[in-house]
């Protein structure tokens, strides 16, 4: 409760500040944030920077889904509905007997092997927080360095299921693996 | 509700007139974050999401989980929250690492036992490179200056890591690993006053290529003296400065780091020392010991298509004068790794190096070095092999072999078995010997300690025995448990049971009654555990809490005994500490540690209790109060042999932290 009422207070007080010394503030706040709703971001982030085939994305609905046992609670649903590109995200919580066709990325919480074999040279970009994803054939891989959050990308894997990564995404990457 | 919409049109205004604001994704957090109950991150972009700290306990444990070693790793976050000034301070919050502040300028560190000023068997390493002085293979804490805000992070294994780090990682292995210049780019600047110490810290990094970026520092600190037994100054007070500078670059394949740094102290110190004629010993006041030193490193790593290859190379240079002794001493070392996977399932590390120590020594009556100089060289090899048998069990075995002048080749084995039957347990266990090649002082010393009482006045005098003082070895045996419970909590249990043979001892020489000599006929043994728990109790507090025990059993050969540094009284039999991390609001941290930590020979047990408060008024400043030690207002932590007993005293201080 207390929390809450702090923050207006603080931000307001911080632009008021900034104005006075006309610096460009450096969006990294002092606070820290839940570790699921940043990785939720980071996928955002994902989508708006591949490229799919157009053969994959002919309607208008994007399909996020996501395994069982992940972490992620519901934070994923913040992205419902969100536009990217002509398309609507759509959030899927699956299980391993779910038709993963009409998946557009997958973020992969468990049976890592399994899931990569299933869904092998489909446009489907693979995402995941598991340790050595990108080692596995996994495409993203949500690192942990310390207290922040950074990527790893496997380009190899993005090329064989044809996905574009585009170069402002891999520039920002901790690791590329390709050859 | 009314409240919150008007402030935001007010702020959308503000936002959008302001030619300053430069920032649209700030306002949009601020707004995003007042409408909804859990945060939105999806208006920040990925730089800004690359930057922000994350909170999760799970996380942090769950890199750690496959470690088949009992580790712990302190985070820059944990450093800054608990208020430390220095790097022995910093070591506290480490389970199974017993700290003691000495006196104003000395301290020890030791893991698991076996501390002391002369912390022998114990390696510690600044980005590769090692900190401990040759010369008693101890590591002059006080020399060490780095700025506490650069520091990356620091691993703390306890156990033997004979394998990867050589001779001398006998009881553990503190790795401290600053930023990279990436990193700590921008200004920095730290500025402290209390009752017991002030500073002064200046940090600046920029990017000097379109691959390449730099960062320089200088530091300024000076402690106040402690208070001796009487209420007394103990006038042990320290000023050191230090300057430094680091250069990384990134290339596709490779990236290089050069690193240097310079610095100089002055410690006052009560020294005990023995004088030619004079009974028994005298106490030297006022002694200024002089400390001075530099090095530079470069470091170079290229990927390859199946791993990895690293060369290093540095020099070292430490200097220390004051009453009774005058040395400087030269380390010029290069190694290079190489790590790759020759088949599936295997993940092989190998490599080698070659040291070389050139030392000059200046004594006098009470302790001097024969020979005045000495050069020491030092070959090793190692290869680890990781290999995985399943995803959930993983075997390492790997082995060093160093050869040095005094005790020829030396063999130090270890096997590692880890079995992870599912994402929240883990099982490890570990068998490895190491050994602790003797220093100058076991081989070439001549240690006055005291005068008989009647005349002549004959000294008492500890020889080193270059021809016959062997290693010291050791096997451990360890055995460790981790889990998961749930997000919110986890626990880690580490237990081991070392076993020592040829611990050195003093022996007395038949024909001089007055003479000992140094020999190896000591055996022991340490076992104890540590355990463990990190609890996220709600999304703003966290607290980490662990038990450590040991016990330590020494006996000696006759007629050898054990002069100073009585191993059974090198450390504590328990220690218990609890840390407690809350975010009152965004911008106000209370940080609160409490420990107690057991008695240690003659010094008694005590409870300590450290406090911080940090308020951030903007993005760019955080201002800090912290009260060290405020249960007591002064208690001993120990012992010294060669300086008069002091007091730890209650402290406080302001700090400010200015980043641009």
């Amino acid at each position: 409760m207390m929390r809450k009422s702090f923050k207006p207070v603080y931000c307001k007080t911080a632009l008021a500040i900034g104005l006075l010394l006309g610096h460009s503030w450096q969006a990294a706040t002092a606070e820290t944030m839940d570790e699921s709703a940043v990785k939720v971001a980071f996928m955002y982030n994902f989508i708006k920077f591949i490229e799919w085939p157009s053969s994959a994305l002919s309607q208008a609905t994007f399909n996020l889904c996501i395994t069982e046992n992940n972490a992620l609670g519901e934070r994923p649903l913040v992205l419902q509905d969100k536009k990217v590109r002509e398309a609507t995200i759509s959030i899927h919580f699956i299980s391993r007997h779910n038709d993963l066709s009409n998946c557009h990325m997958l973020f992969i919480a468990e049976d890592v092997d399994a899931y990569i074999r299933r869904i092998k040279h489909r446009p489907i970009a693979t995402v995941s927080d598991k340790l050595n994803f990108i080692r596995q054939g996994g495409m993203l891989g949500l690192v942990r360095d310390d207290s922040r959050l950074g990527f790893e990308v496997n380009l190899n894997a993005a090329r064989a299921a044809e996905l574009h990564i585009s170069a402002q995404l891999l520039k920002l990457a901790k690791t590329i693996k390709s050859d | 509700m009314k409240k919150i919409e008007s402030s935001l049109s007010t702020w959308s205004l503000i936002g959008l007139s302001t030619l300053f604001w430069s920032n649209s994704a700030w306002i949009s957090t601020c707004q995003a974050m007042t409408q909804l109950d859990q945060p939105d991150l999806t208006g920040m972009s990925l730089e800004e999401l690359l930057k922000v700290e994350v909170t999760s306990v799970s996380k942090h444990a769950q890199s750690l989980n496959s470690a088949a070693a009992a580790i712990h790793v302190i985070s820059q976050e944990d450093i800054r929250r608990s208020g430390a000034t220095s790097l022995p301070e910093v070591l506290r919050l480490a389970p199974g690492v017993h700290v003691g502040h000495i006196n104003g300028n000395q301290w020890s560190v030791g893991v698991r036992g076996l501390g002391g000023r002369w912390s022998s068997q114990l390696l510690v390493l600044m980005d590769g490179r090692t900190i401990y002085s040759p010369l008693f293979s101890g590591v002059y804490w006080e020399a060490q200056n780095t700025m506490l805000e650069d520091i990356e992070r620091i691993e703390i294994i306890r156990g033997p890591g004979g394998t990867l780090w050589g001779s001398n990682a006998v009881n553990g292995v503190i790795n401290i690993i600053t930023k990279s210049a990436k990193d700590s780019q921008g200004a920095l600047v730290v500025g402290r006053y209390g009752t017991q110490e002030e500073g002064a810290a200046l940090r600046y990094g920029a990017q000097l290529g379109e691959h390449t970026y730099a960062r320089a520092y200088a530091k300024y600190q000076y402690q106040n003296p402690f208070k001796a037994a009487e209420h007394r100054s103990a006038e042990d007070e320290l000023q050191s400065e230090q300057a430094g500078f680091r250069i990384d670059g990134d290339l596709e394949r490779d990236n290089f780091t050069v690193q240097g740094d310079i610095y100089h102290n002055d410690a006052m110190q009560s020294i005990i020392s023995t004088q030619p004629g004079v009974p028994g010993n005298r106490v030297i006041y006022n002694d200024n010991a002089q400390m001075n030193g530099m090095h530079l490193l470069g470091r170079w790593r290229h990927q390859l298509e199946n791993g990895e290859l690293q060369l290093q190379a540095y020099f070292d240079r430490a200097e220390r004068r004051d009453a009774v002794i005058d040395f400087g001493i030269d380390t010029w070392d290069i190694e290079l790794q190489h790590q790759f996977q020759p088949f599936d399932g295997h993940n092989v590390v190998w490599g080698g190096g070659y040291r070389m120590v050139n030392d000059e020594i200046m004594g006098s009556y009470t302790v001097a070095f024969d020979p005045l100089r000495r050069s020491t060289q030092l070959y090793n090899v190692f290869a680890q092999d990781e290999i995985e048998f399943d995803p959930s069990l993983h075997l390492i075995l790997g082995s060093k072999f160093e050869i040095n002048e005094i005790t020829g080749l030396e063999v130090q084995p270890s096997g590692r078995l880890i079995w992870q039957p599912n994402e929240q347990q883990s099982l490890w266990g570990a068998i490895s010997r190491v050994v602790r090649v003797p220093s100058r002082a076991e081989r070439d010393m001549r240690l006055r300690v005291t005068n008989m009482p009647f005349p002549p006045f004959s000294p008492v005098t500890v020889n080193g025995n270059n021809n016959a003082v062997s290693a010291i070895k050791m096997l451990a045996f360890e055995v460790g448990y981790r889990h998961q419970f749930n997000q919110a909590f986890n626990i880690d249990l580490a237990t081991f049971y070392y076993d020592y043979d040829e611990l050195f001892t003093q022996k007395f020489s038949p024909s001089n009654p007055f003479d000992s000599t140094f020999a190896n006929d000591g055996s022991g043994t340490i076992y104890g555990f540590e355990l463990s728990a990190n609890w996220q109790v709600s999304q703003d507090w966290r607290l980490r809490s662990s038990y450590s025990r040991a016990e330590y059993r020494a006996e000696y050969k006759r007629p050898s005994f054990r002069l100073s540094g009585d191993y059974e009284n090198s450390g504590p039999n328990n220690m218990y500490q609890l840390q407690s991390r809350y975010q009152i609001a965004d911008n106000w941290d209370f940080d609160a540690m409490f420990y107690w930590i057991d008695k240690v020979g003659e010094i008694p047990d005590y409870q300590r209790v450290d406090l911080r408060l940090a308020w951030r008024p903007t993005n760019h400043l955080e201002l800090s109060v912290v009260g060290q030690n405020l249960l007591d207002p002064r208690h001993p932590e120990f012992t010294s042999d060669d300086t008069l007993i002091s007091q730890v005293p209650r402290s406080v201080f302001l700090q400010a932290r200015l980043s641009y």
